[in-house]
């Protein structure tokens, strides 16, 4: 594991400070609904990131997991009393180690598979998932639904708790996301998404890195499950279990940039923050779809590589220019030749481009 | 001079049909041996026999003494058995510094590895210069020289190359080449297969004809060369005369001495 640089231990410290202060400001309860749902979709597409983007698999079954959180997490309080109303949050760690361990069993099915038929694969789960919760109506209840416990908060800051623990999710999924950057795990993702053959001739264990970064990544996605399911109170089948929430994470993390630490968040921080900003002004209209479509396009006009990846490409070329502009002698060859730029700290893992 | 792999009397192949009809070779620690011979001879699996890519039906494969056969890819690795293949082996997309760095990926010893890195930049200078460029950028040629260098990252006692000029315009290949002679100062034994007979005899100590899955001729990469029917029937030089050694049955073959 290589050290964390300063500037990178910096810019986490103040964005969690920045998001964990915002309740104070006093906003509107729509506005921190907002912020919840935002909050919610970059965790789940931080988490999808870990796994579909790193490794190329292109998971369209996470959804599945989030549902399993729901439920998991509703049945285990249809059955227990919930007093201080927290219960449901520190039963969090356990509802993602379950999806995670089914993650295992799944994934080792799955990842048997790649590109295009994990895609089918994934997406048959998901839908298996759904039925499942449809017709178990002795564990489900079915189409009527399930009913949990409504948290007791006050209803001037009924919002808060449920926004402090996605921060703290978020923060522990990037935390998680930067750690494996920076680690031989990394690593092996990179070269899984290079050249899946390729790592396994030069010593990679392809399935093990594979299935593991799968189920941490639905683990996580089963937790944000459960804080839906807490915070709605009510959840039905097709809204626990569905595609949307899937194409939600993916369409975010590659607006953002796969394969980056910020470009989930910042794809969920546009797309759901636009999302429900223009449902909320165009109302019922659904006129919001297509002001949701204009911007996701006009991103992807500007930006096809993501909008992480290509600003670091612009500084990039900005560099090497600034370095190719500079008066003087060009750079010694004791300087060009020095070996510690392959040695020394350096994020190993980058986007594809 | 001490021998590092041998193979006796090694079958094999894919699926119902044999490649290999019995190899007998032999080669000596830190020298350069050649592998030629014509298109479906089975130079390539006689690399992958040795690698772990292939097992074979019957026959030894040793290495530093102790028979390899049954061992898996993973472990010959870590015994310090590396195989280049024909095909490109490093990831494009990723950077020349991480290519390297999958050089050492079996290496538990993370600090280990960036002192091997250091130590390998010295002898290829092109994974500085390079470190960031995705490999994919670089010329074939360059791209040789990564692969070579990431072969280096495990401190090999053998490195398996699978015709490394292929594809190759001249300058590269001498580049190749080149490296390749780098590569035995620095006391690493080298298995190669060429196609350009010519250049890869001439790069090599010892040379060994390989034609319907046996060892025919094996010699020093020089006389090899001089033989006039090798030189007439994979060199490309005009000659009648036949050898004693081509076409005749296989003699013993060895790689550390004259056939």
């Amino acid at each position: 594991m290589r050290s964390i640089p300063y500037a990178g231990q910096i810019r986490g410290v103040v964005f969690v400070a920045a998001l964990a202060s915002l309740p104070s400001f006093n906003l509107a309860h729509w506005s921190i609904n907002i912020a919840v749902f935002t909050l919610m979709f970059a965790v789940m597409s931080s988490a999808w990131n870990l796994f579909g983007g790193f490794t190329g698999y292109p998971s369209l079954g996470h959804a599945a997991f989030f549902g399993i959180g729901a439920y998991t997490l509703g049945l285990w309080f249809e059955h227990h009393a919930v007093t201080t109303g927290y219960e449901p949050f520190l039963m969090l760690p356990l509802v993602g180690l379950f999806a995670g361990l089914i993650g295992v069993v799944l994934g080792a099915i799955a990842l048997r598979t790649r590109a295009d038929v994990f895609a089918i694969v994934t997406i048959t789960l998901l839908f298996v998932v759904q039925t499942l919760a449809f017709n178990l109506r002795g564990l489900t209840h079915g189409a009527q639904g399930l009913a949990l416990p409504i948290p007791p908060f006050a209803a001037a800051t009924f919002e808060r708790p449920f926004y402090y623990v996605l921060v703290a999710l978020l923060a522990a999924t990037m935390a998680i996301t930067y750690l494996t950057m920076r680690s031989k795990l990394g690593l092996s993702l990179a070269a899984v998404r290079a050249d899946e053959d390729k790592a396994r001739g030069v010593g990679v264990r392809t399935l093990g890195v594979k299935l593991l970064t799968f189920s941490v990544s639905v683990g996580i996605t089963a937790m944000v499950g459960g804080i839906w399911a807490y915070y709605e109170s009510f959840i039905y089948p097709q809204f626990a279990i569905d595609p949307l929430i899937t194409i939600g994470m993916v369409l975010m993390t590659f607006l953002g940039g796969r394969g980056t630490l910020w470009g989930p968040v910042i794809g969920a921080l546009i797309l759901e923050t636009a999302q429900q900003t223009l449902a909320y002004e165009l109302g019922g209209s659904e006129y919001y779809l297509i002001a949701y479509a204009l911007v996701f396009l006009l991103v992807m006009l500007l930006m096809p590589q993501g909008i992480v990846p290509s600003i670091q490409s612009v500084v990039r070329r900005r560099r090497r220019r600034a370095v190719v502009d500079a008066p003087g002698p060009p750079p010694s060859a004791s300087s060009s030749d020095r070996t510690d730029v392959l040695t020394r700290d350096a994020v190993v893992v980058e986007g594809p481009r | 001079m001490d021998q590092l792999l041998s193979l006796t009397g090694v079958v094999a192949g894919y699926g119902a049909g044999d490649i290999l009809k019995g190899v007998d070779l032999a080669v000596s620690d830190g020298t350069v041996t050649c592998l030629i011979g014509p298109n479906g001879a089975g130079k390539s699996t006689v690399l992958k026999c040795v690698s772990g890519l292939i097992r074979p039906s019957s026959g030894t494969v040793r290495f530093r003494g102790d028979e390899i056969s049954r061992l898996s890819p993973r472990a010959r690795l870590l015994l310090g058995v590396v195989h280049v293949p024909q095909d490109r082996s490093l990831f494009p997309a990723m950077t020349v510094r991480d290519n390297l760095l999958m050089g050492g990926y079996v290496m538990r010893d993370q600090k280990a590895v960036r002192q091997r890195m250091e130590e390998v930049a010295e002898v290829f200078p092109i994974c500085v210069r390079r470190a960031r460029d995705h490999a994919g950028s670089l010329s074939g040629g360059e791209q040789k020289q990564v692969e070579l260098a990431r072969t280096l990252v495990l401190n090999p006692r053998l490195i398996l190359l699978d015709e490394p000029s292929i594809g190759l315009d001249p300058k590269s290949r001498q580049l190749v080449f080149s490296s390749i002679r780098r590569l035995a100062e620095t006391g690493r034994t080298v298995l190669l297969v060429e196609q350009n007979a010519r250049s890869g005899l001439a790069a090599s100590d010892f040379g060994a004809v390989l034609e319907g899955g046996v060892v025919r001729l094996a010699a020093t990469g020089k006389s090899l060369l001089d033989d006039p029917e090798v030189a007439r029937l994979y060199v490309g030089a005009g000659s009648s005369s036949v050898s004693s050694g081509v076409g005749a049955p296989p003699p013993p073959a060895t790689t550390d001495g004259a056939p």
